[in-house]
């Protein structure tokens, strides 16, 4: 019962410090994922991750400097070293024979090396106030207060303002720089203010989530919202949602188990998210992928009875005689269970009838059968006629492809080959409007 | 033969442009007159994207300069177009067809002021030029590679602009596209848009432009095509490059050599 009245006393809202939490890990986890997007789509996830560890030395020289844990002034020396690492992986990259790659894992190590010994020379020194740097690393969402919320809370607005502001410059670099320098855009400008509001974001996120997973923040949200939508502006407003959902999720782990360290819950949140978009999204995702997978089968398994029925009519010139499941296991190798339930999805589409334990094609199964026979033929003629291919070669390319031609690819083959009578076997070609010999 | 013209529509100067100081492009000077379909005709490798890019400031000048309507590319943006390779994005992007189409808009405008009606009815408008409406609202991750470059050239019709420079608009699409693309350019012609084409099919080359540059690194001819097209300067363009000027090339890039003494 326990877990229950800390979720209602957590999400109620009603201690004044709960609300200060939950909003700031709002605002925070919207406006990273915001900014995220941009930096996902300009595929610069890794640069996210080099400013987010090369903040620490930033905010560990301004506790030296100042000797004060104010939001602002911590703001600051992160702002400082996070931009710096920005501006020496371009450096490095433009300068030098080393890659992006790693010009940026040489940055964030120092960086982030730098920082741990600040930040153990802090500890030790026996500084009162210093109690707590340490959340720098893995976050802790509790430790926010209202000085902290109000500072934050200002800086998300401005990066989310900046985002809605410029976001047809934003969106025009990330997709195409060339174009926009031509266009007479002025690039590194909003490149400069692209890299200023990613550093902010990170630097306002470390305190919850700390710096070592602050990049997920970053780019976890921009990465599952993109499995849901092909839009640039649904993405963002989904990436800001995930992002919000896990940052209140943290703060609650942070409430009821005060020893525990939020960034990682925060990540697993977002992990759990973004695996979950990727399975089940409706277009890309893993799932859809498999039922895509399901339904071949299963229209492969329909075209192939209803075929069999058809070519059984054929060969013994009635179209409409009562079969056995067994008789039809004679022709095709198909198990008894995969027969049944494919000709009972037929059944279904009133492509065949059950008269006394027995199958039969209806007017309409006749047709469908006659249509997957002509494809498979004309098929096989586009085959030796188009490609060359030996008549005695086509006949397994056509076995899959007379499964996916659409009415008009079957009417383009039709015209492309002219209404062949006969296909490379010699077989006859059955049409439509033919009156068969038997009716 | 370098034939040069009174009033260009453009003039480069020579033009020497350095990748990390080996010389990819060799003092190259020609002006071209304005009304034309003109072609940038050369191997593999030999500069030529370089030199539209350089035309555009994509890449810094090692000498040389260009002008544009007699103008620098700055004072006379606004009529120019510049359509980059197909490959150099990333079309997975999320945006659709219109999105990118509306693209070429945004230089029309100020900074903040938002697209107005007018300008999405240029976007439909240049859509219906390249045979793409019915595709306005298709996810461009789903387009074929002509229709990606249709898209391309409909943004560019949307800059409605004077001067068109083309990066290889012809590779990677099938003969129909390229067809329907060419009555494009010379419906544009027709209009007195002056195009500008990097191609690399000698073929097809002879057939669709007025006046062709052969280029080598260096340049070879610039000129009325029929009298561009000999079998010498052809030879001279595929022959490959001058031994002695590569070399000179790997020299500056070993050394780290300036293009100009003052750089």
């Amino acid at each position: 019962m326990e877990i229950f009245e800390q979720i209602l006393e957590f999400f109620s809202f009603r201690d004044v410090n709960v609300r200060y939490v939950a909003l700031g890990t709002v605002l925070l986890g919207a406006s990273s994922a915001i900014v995220g997007c941009f930096t996902f789509l300009r595929k610069k996830a890794l640069v996210g991750d080099t400013i987010a560890h090369s903040i620490l030395p930033g905010i560990c020289l301004s506790f030296i400097i100042f000797k004060t844990k104010d939001p602002l002034m911590l703001l600051l020396g992160a702002m400082v070293s996070g931009w710096l690492s920005v501006y020496i992986v371009d450096y490095i990259s433009a300068n030098s024979k080393l890659k992006p790659d790693t010009a940026i894992g040489l940055t964030l190590s120092v960086f982030f090396g730098v920082g741990v010994l600040l930040l153990t020379h802090i500890q030790h020194s026996g500084n009162a106030v210093q109690a707590g740097l340490d959340k720098f690393l893995f976050g802790k969402a509790a430790s926010l207060v209202q000085n902290d919320v109000i500072t934050f809370g200002i800086v998300s607005v401005f990066l989310i303002a900046t985002i809605v502001v410029f976001f047809k410059q934003f969106s025009l670099i990330s997709f195409d720089v060339h174009f926009a320098k031509t266009i007479g855009l002025p690039v590194r400008t909003f490149e400069i203010i692209l890299s200023i509001i990613t550093v902010l974001a990170v630097a306002i996120g470390i305190q919850t989530v700390g710096v070592v997973l602050m990049a997920a923040m970053l780019i976890t949200p921009a990465a599952a919202a993109r499995f849901w939508t092909d839009k640039l502006k649904v993405m963002i407003v989904i990436a800001a949602f995930i992002g919000g959902i896990s940052g209140v999720f943290g703060a609650f782990i942070s409430f009821t188990a005060p020893s525990m360290p939020t960034g990682p819950w925060i990540v697993v949140v977002l992990s759990i998210i973004a695996i979950g978009s990727m399975l089940v999204a409706p277009k890309n995702g893993a799932i859809s992928k498999i039922r895509k997978q399901k339904k071949n089968q299963r229209k492969i398994l329909e075209d192939n009875i209803v075929k069999l029925l058809y070519k059984l009519g054929e060969k013994e010139n009635d179209f409409f005689k009562n079969r056995s499941i067994t008789t039809l296991k004679n022709y095709r190798e198909i198990p008894e269970n995969k027969f049944l339930k494919g000709l009972n999805i037929l059944k279904n589409k009133n492509l065949v009838v059950l008269v006394n334990d027995l199958w039969v094609l209806t007017d309409e199964g006749k047709k469908a059968g006659m249509r997957i026979v002509r494809i498979h033929r004309l098929w096989e003629l586009y085959l030796t006629t188009y490609l060359r291919i030996a008549p005695d070669h086509v006949h397994e390319d056509a076995e899959t492809i007379e499964h996916i031609i659409t009415p008009e690819m079957e009417l383009k083959l039709e015209h492309l080959l002219n209404f062949p009578e006969k296909d490379p076997h010699n077989v006859n070609i059955p049409y439509k409007n033919e009156k068969d010999s038997n009716e | 033969m370098n034939i040069q013209v009174d009033k260009p529509v453009l003039e480069v100067h020579d033009l020497t442009v350095s990748y990390d100081k080996k010389p990819v492009l060799w003092d190259v000077d020609f002006t071209i007159p304005y009304g034309n379909l003109v072609g940038i005709i050369g191997p593999n490798g030999a500069g030529k994207s370089t030199l539209i890019k350089a035309i555009m400031n994509l890449v810094p000048k090692g000498s040389g300069y260009v002008k544009l309507y007699n103008d620098s590319l700055d004072k006379v943006r606004h009529k120019i177009s510049y359509v980059p390779q197909r490959e150099s994005v990333d079309w997975d992007f999320p945006a659709s067809v219109l999105d990118v189409v509306l693209m070429g808009r945004y230089g029309k405008r100020s900074l903040l002021s938002r697209l107005s009606k007018k300008d999405k009815e240029i976007a439909y408008e240049s859509l219906k030029r390249v045979n793409m409406l019915d595709f306005a609202n298709r996810q461009i991750s789903q387009l074929s590679g002509g229709q990606q470059q249709r898209t391309f050239l409909a943004r560019a019709l949307a800059q409605e602009a004077d001067l068109y420079l083309m990066d290889e608009p012809f590779a990677g699409v099938d003969a129909a596209t390229e067809r329907s693309i060419v009555d494009l350019l010379l419906e544009m012609r027709k209009k007195g848009k002056t195009i500008i084409v990097v191609h690399h099919d000698l073929q097809s080359a002879i057939d669709y432009f007025d006046w062709t540059i052969l280029l080598n690194t260096r340049l070879v001819a610039s000129g009325p095509t029929e009298k561009v097209f000999t079998t010498e300067l052809l030879q001279e363009t595929y022959g490959g490059k001058l031994t002695l000027l590569s070399k000179i090339g790997d020299l500056m890039k070993e050394k780290q050599f300036p293009a100009r003494e003052n750089k």
